[in-house]
């Protein structure tokens, strides 16, 4: 969990998995894309990813595409927010949301 | 319609063997997926899964290559996984096994719905073969 925690402590990376989060299943070339990033700094970040196993690669004929893997993510979940009132926190969460919101509003 | 692919890796403590008949013998699938899952288990074979709630859900084995490999079709009519398939892959790594689990041909919808579903599902699995709680199968 070491690995996942410090895969997920950096912004770019954070992106990325956003990135594959709204399309799953992309190139490298098409990752790089999206990010004002070198070609070898998105790799390095993927590889980062992948070793913390939240992105899988898999062949499809010639090409590798990146996959979000939600393993890791699950076993925070299980860990971290399945033991406290699952409830409670998301009436917190729409209570934020909500204050947030009319925040908004009077701009 | 474009479509997704929902990909899940997990690395489980058991051998092929084991996982295998968890992924195949309804009463291991009652243990992780509140459903039985029935088939001959052959190429071609139909696949039923008696739910929980008492709904039935069908589709075909498209793969059958114990204990690498296993697809089938999600094929009932009034559900978003209509024509979707799944495959797992099973790679044995040390005392572990590697199960990958990739469903295509989601929809949105479809997708949403088997992104919420499989992380529970699967994690479960993996306590189930892990602990063997609530199982009475030998571990030789």
């Amino acid at each position: 969990m070491e690995l996942v925690f410090k895969a997920l402590a950096d912004n770019s990376r954070r992106a990325l998995l956003d990135a594959l989060h709204a399309q799953n299943g992309q190139t490298l070339n098409a990752l790089c894309e999206h990010f004002d990033m070198t070609r070898p700094a998105v790799a390095k970040h993927l590889a980062i990813l992948e070793a913390a196993n939240l992105v899988v690669p898999l062949w499809h004929g010639r090409e590798k595409l990146h996959y979000l893997n939600p393993e890791p993510l699950q076993a925070i979940h299980e860990r971290w927010i399945g033991k406290f009132d699952k409830q409670r926190i998301q009436a917190l969460s729409n209570l934020k949301r909500a204050l947030e919101a009319q925040q908004e509003k009077p701009k | 319609m474009n479509t997704h692919s929902f990909v899940y890796v997990t690395t489980i403590r058991t051998t092929p063997a084991q996982l295998w008949r968890a992924l195949i013998e309804p009463e291991f699938t009652l243990q992780y997926w509140n459903r039985r899952i029935e088939s001959a288990w052959h190429v071609g074979a139909p696949v039923t899964h008696h739910l929980g709630d008492g709904t039935v859900e069908t589709g075909t084995v498209l793969a059958w290559d114990p204990p690498r490999r296993l697809a089938y079709t999600f094929e009932h009519d009034d559900a978003d996984l209509k024509d979707t398939q799944v495959t797992m892959t099973l790679a044995p790594a040390g005392d572990n096994v590697k199960l990958t689990v990739v469903h295509d041909g989601l929809s949105d919808t479809a997708h949403r719905a088997v992104g919420a579903g499989w992380p529970g599902v699967l994690s479960s699995l993996k306590t189930v073969l892990e602990t063997g709680r609530a199982l009475g199968w030998a571990t030789s």
